[in-house]
């Protein structure tokens, strides 16, 4: 789904003495069928730059197209456009264990379906698969989700929103707090979403995952952007003028051509990827 | 939106804001009592709730406090007006004042102006402690309550732990609103629709919204009591302070000038004190 951003500024608090520009004019298209990584430090405003793709933040000036929808300062929005668009958009928030509130799992995750007009049962069964696609089995159903551990809490409310079935998937810190296996399993669940026809953005700030998973990644800095373009591409940069840091493999291959070992410049992306580039290094 | 929550401290540097708290805690105690004062006849009492008024408009203005902040808190008082318009109307009483009659049933101008006056109470009082919250941080405040209370150790009465319930009470109130605002968020992107609906849509979304702040809730302040034990609290440990307040010939000002007020209203309500007699004027 064609995304845009035309000289998008948000400004928290406008005309507040806690007035913040937090977006300062950000121009982006999105087309293709692409799983893009938005990173950057702490408070650059990444969260707030998705936020304006399922409108839940109007921009203070400029414009957000998403396929057929405006998101403008001021153009009036019907609430039925505005669920339509949700249903399309889906987002998954940060720390996003914090929104659920049925008494039971099950209940939680087909919230999202049943709001969106899903029939009841086949809002169930939705929910269903998409616990079982999060990783949880039919034991964790009737059960409370206030009495699950916290990656257990964060797996249900990432189904909540995988139960919509969007279009659109964007993930805010998802690994945050998770253990390394889990946090690769829903990780290769994102990637596999996206290869289902999903496009996924990935909020992150583990450029680990970002060399693994992204095929563009978008660097935020002080609400504008200061990179766009191929992974590969950022990681030959400067990372560090944006306090970020290299992913762990492109460190070690960097620390290898430094002590003098000729790697064949590719794309890396797995701990596989950098073992075979050395094995055909040393072969040479 | 959590700028313009109605009565937050608002950073600025005026005459009010740099008053020290207990004087100002006085100052508007003097004030308040002054609303609540018996004149003798309407016109005196509309007479003085308007020049009430007025200053405190003036305070207001003086605070750096957006009339349209207070206008805000008005609207919802609308719904009061009415309801205080009906109750007034349907007491029964003896005057020979009649606005009109419905049948045989007389309404009377005592009534709408009972209720009128009590509206200029209550307008007064909202702008009263408006102009006190946006210019008195919260820990300012706890601290004057404090201080006004620490008499009452000597019987034995918990001032030290009421005024840190008050604090911790107080600290949290942007806090809760800040989850307010995220879980809403978080909701909203399910497609919940807090604006729009019927009543059954309506408890649905409040539900949303209730159930996981409450448990956010639950769990802040259970944290907070954890952290504040590890650190050794001791809510009956002597302490000292880190800000030390001076009373300043802005207090003196600011406690004569309402004081004077005070007292002048007190002098007119004992004396039966007409302003309109003075100029010869009949006047109900
Ligand atoms: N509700 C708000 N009111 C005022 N300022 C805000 C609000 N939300 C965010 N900000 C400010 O806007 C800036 C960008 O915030 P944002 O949440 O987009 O950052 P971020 O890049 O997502 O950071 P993080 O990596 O910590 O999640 C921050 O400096 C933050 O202080
Ligand atoms: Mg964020």
């Amino acid at each position: 789904m064609p995304i845009i951003f035309k000289d998008v500024k948000y400004v928290y608090g406008a005309k507040t003495p806690f007035e913040y520009d937090a977006l300062n004019g950000i121009d982006l298209t999105f087309e293709g069928h692409k799983l893009t990584a938005i990173v950057g430090k702490t408070g650059s405003g990444k969260s707030t730059l998705v936020q304006h793709i399922n409108a839940l933040l109007r921009p203070t000036s400029g414009e957000v197209l998403i396929d057929d929808f405006v998101n403008g300062p001021k153009n009036k929005i019907k609430a039925k456009e505005i669920k339509e668009l949700r249903k399309k958009v889906g987002l998954v928030f940060q720390f996003p264990e914090y929104q659920l509130f049925q008494e039971t799992v099950e209940k939680d995750v087909s919230f999202a379906p049943k709001n969106f007009g899903v029939p009841r049962e086949e809002a169930i069964e939705k929910a269903h698969e998409a616990l079982q696609r999060v990783g949880l089995d039919e034991s964790f159903y009737s059960r409370s989700p206030f009495e699950l551990s916290g990656g257990e809490k964060r797996k249900v409310a990432i189904a909540g929103i995988l139960a919509a079935h969007p279009d659109v998937l964007i993930l805010d810190e998802p690994t945050a707090g998770l253990d390394p296996a889990a946090s690769k399993e829903t990780m290769d669940l994102f990637k596999q979403i996206h290869s289902e026809g999903t496009d996924v953005f990935l909020v992150t700030h583990d450029m680990n995952l970002v060399a693994r998973y992204a095929d563009r990644v978008i660097v935020i800095d002080d609400g504008r952007i200061a990179f766009d373009g191929d992974p590969k591409a950022l990681f030959n940069e400067d990372l560090e003028q944006y306090s970020l840091d290299n992913p762990d493999i492109y460190r070690f291959a960097k620390a290898l051509t430094k002590r003098g070992l000729k790697l064949p410049t590719r794309d890396l992306r797995t701990v596989e990827d950098l073992a075979k580039a050395i094995k055909e290094a040393k072969h040479e | 939106m959590s700028s313009t929550v109605l009565g937050r401290y608002v950073p600025y540097q005026s005459f009010i804001h740099r008053m020290d708290s207990r004087a100002k805690l006085f100052a508007m105690i003097c004030l308040m009592v002054t609303v609540f004062l018996k004149q003798v006849n309407w016109a005196m009492t509309f007479l003085v709730g308007g020049l009430f008024l007025v200053f405190i408009m003036m305070l207001l203005l003086l605070s750096h406090t957006k009339i349209t902040t207070f206008l805000k808190s008005l609207r919802t008082l609308w719904f009061m007006a009415i309801f205080l318009l009906i109750i007034y109307i349907l007491i029964p009483r003896t005057s020979d004042w009649i606005a009109f009659s419905i049948g045989t049933f007389n309404v009377y101008w005592d009534s709408i102006l009972d209720a009128a006056k009590i509206l200029v109470r209550l307008m007064s009082m909202i702008a009263l402690m408006l102009v006190f919250s946006a210019s008195t941080k919260p820990l300012e405040m706890s601290d004057a309550f404090e201080w006004y209370m620490s008499p009452l150790k000597y019987i034995g009465f918990p001032s030290h732990e009421l005024a840190m319930i008050l604090s911790i009470a107080l600290r949290f109130i942007p806090t809760i609103l800040e989850d307010v605002h995220r879980i809403m968020n978080a909701q909203a992107s399910r497609g919940v629709d807090f604006k729009h609906g019927g009543v059954k849509a309506k408890v649905r979304s409040v539900i949303s919204l209730i159930v996981p702040l409450f448990v956010s809730a639950f769990m802040r302040s259970e944290e907070l009591a954890d952290a504040m034990e590890c650190r050794g609290y001791d809510p009956k440990g002597k302490r000292t302070k880190y800000r030390i307040a001076h009373f300043s010939w802005r207090d003196l000002v600011g406690i004569l000038v309402a004081a004077a007020w005070l007292g002048l209203v007190i002098a007119s309500s004992v004396t039966h004190f007409d302003l309109f007699a003075v100029f010869g004027l009949e006047v109900r």
